[in-house]
């Protein structure tokens, strides 16, 4: 049982009327259990003295000191608050302001383990005798986890950097040799022409010269052509990837997008495409949000060119872009269209770098493979993030989350 | 006029084959110019800075062509100390580069970069581009035999 301090509130007014008593007590009682049975820490102090007169059984528990060694002292002499109230600059604070509320304020528990509270104090008369109630609530568990998501966020950026930096310095590296492969096999070629005609001018036995113009017109050229084609295949994936890597490098802004307008404008450089494929995009008005611009047209251009090239060639494309408010705080962009659709054990895979879809299908087209993962990271670097719906047949629907343009 | 020397090609580049493509590069558009080449930033730095044997002559032309990335000083490096200084600022100078990169670009020609090439490098469009002489007669693959 929880003794209280001075026992003024246990003072019973004259039994009149027994009614009355009775009212009194249970009003009491049921204060007293909010008291003892309240999941957050209350302290009642003495307003002039910053004693302790009363101490519920969850600051008990919290801190580890029994009733009786928190009961009768006042607030900087018992070890958990000592570190905060210690200079008493505090404790003139409570007593003067009335309400005073600290948030992670850091207690230390009689085990020695270190707490963070929100500290809530307030001033009010009882019996002309002014009282202090502090309310503690325990916020160690909310707080650790959000230093740890602070930390693990940071680890991210900076493993992020990471990969991004040595992709940069890799592309570079890659491109040195490149360069001389190609810059040499152009020079066989160059040669290889002036050997044909000097070849072809010389007096040689018939054998050998046969012979020398079938590897000059024939076999070499063509083991040229393989490493050409090559170099030019190895060179446009380099180019992608550096494309990725410069992602992470280029700095985004956020202004107020008007989506509309960033559509249309997007839409403009299909209009030739989808005029001529007879396709059409149903466009609905669009929420506003903050986001880059240009990040913003670049990841719709991406969505419009992976619609329009994975279109059912069985039907008339239709592209519908709709967008919504989610909350107050997120807003959502869909590009839906009724294409070929994705496998559904493809679905994760399109957001890789050089990935594509009906790699082996001679109607498609084959980009750089990186239209999907640039719009991904360009919608997270933003703040969002993009995802897929699809039903192979049918479509593919892609949702893009924005932030909200702040009110 | 036909008395005024050929301006001298600096050449830093630390990759012996894009030194050489850009030789033979030049050689096949017809360029003239004597060309001498540095492997590192410091050994072109100590060229134009006379703390080397030969060295550059004052009152010569000169044309100053530099990769970005050399070892021990960075082309961009190189630039901006050829622009920082006052003796050497006219020089008129190229950038070389493997990619594209448009910051590397824009810090380039903030200090002042007069070109700026991305590799494999048109010799023919550099010569063009920095009005060097050309012989007309072209070593290339048309050629036709017994013409000459």
């Amino acid at each position: 049982m929880v003794k209280t301090g001075k026992g003024k509130k246990k003072r019973e007014g004259a039994p009149r009327g027994s009614l009355r008593a009775d009212a009194l007590r249970d009003s009491e009682l049921r204060y007293r259990r909010l008291f003892e049975a309240a999941q957050d820490g209350i302290l009642i102090l003495d307003a002039a003295t910053g004693e302790i007169e009363d101490a519920n059984p969850f600051i008990v528990e919290l801190l580890g000191f029994s009733h009786g060694q928190l009961a009768g002292k006042k607030l900087w002499e018992i070890g958990a608050f000592r570190d905060v109230f210690a200079n008493k600059e505090k404790f003139r604070e409570l007593q003067e302001r009335g309400y005073v509320r600290y948030e992670g304020l850091p207690l230390v528990a009689a085990d020695g383990r270190r707490l963070f509270v929100e500290f809530v104090s307030n001033v009010y008369d009882v019996n002309r005798l002014k009282v202090i109630q502090c309310n503690i609530r325990d916020n160690t568990a909310r707080m650790q986890a959000e230093a740890e998501k602070e930390r693990l966020n940071a680890e991210l950026r900076h493993k992020n950097a990471e990969i991004e930096g040595f992709l940069h310095i890799t592309t570079h590296d890659l491109r040195t040799p490149l360069v001389n492969i190609q810059g040499f096999s152009k020079n066989l070629a160059i040669d290889l022409g002036e050997l044909h005609a000097l070849v072809e001018g010389a007096e040689l036995a018939a054998e050998v010269k046969n012979r020398a113009l079938k590897l000059l017109t024939t076999d070499l050229p063509e083991s040229l052509g393989y490493i050409e084609g090559s170099v030019v295949k190895m060179g446009m994936l380099i180019t992608a990837l550096l494309k990725v890597s410069r992602l992470g490098r280029q700095e985004l802004t956020a202004a107020t997008v008007n989506m509309d307008s960033a559509l249309k404008s997007a839409l403009a450089t299909f209009a030739y495409r989808l005029e001529k494929l007879g396709g059409e995009v149903k466009l609905q008005p669009l929420p506003l949000c903050s986001a880059d611009p240009l990040a913003v047209s670049q990841i719709f251009s991406n969505l419009l060119d992976n619609a329009i090239k994975y279109r059912d060639r069985t039907r008339k494309l239709e592209i519908t872009v709709r967008g919504e408010a989610k909350g107050t705080r997120t807003v959502i962009y869909t590009v839906a269209d009724n294409g070929r659709g994705i496998k559904e054990a493809d679905l994760e895979r399109i957001w890789e770098v050089f990935y594509s879809g009906h790699a082996h299908d001679p109607e498609i087209v084959k980009g750089e493979g990186i239209g999907l993962t640039v719009a991904r990271r360009m919608a997270e670097r933003s703040g969002g993030s993009l995802k897929a719906e699809s039903r192979e047949g049918a479509g593919t629907k892609f949702i893009l989350e924005l932030p909200a343009r702040p009110v | 006029m036909k008395n005024e020397p050929l301006a001298t090609i600096l050449l830093a580049e630390d990759d012996d084959g894009h030194a050489r493509l850009l030789e033979r590069g030049l050689e096949a558009a017809g360029v003239r110019n004597p060309l001498i080449r540095f492997r590192t930033g410091m050994e072109a730095w100590n060229y134009i800075f006379g703390k080397s044997d030969p060295c550059i002559e004052p009152g010569r032309p000169y044309l100053l062509l530099l990769d970005i990335r050399l070892p021990l000083m960075s082309g961009i490096d190189l630039l901006r100390r050829v622009r920082g200084d006052l003796r050497y600022r006219y020089i008129p100078t190229a950038m070389l580069t493997t990619t594209d990169d448009p910051k590397e670009i824009q810090r380039c020609r903030d200090l002042g970069c007069d070109n700026f090439f991305i590799k494999p490098i048109d010799a023919a469009r550099l010569a063009a581009l920095f009005g060097l002489p050309r012989a007309r007669k072209m070593k290339g693959p048309r050629k036709i035999p017994g013409s000459a």
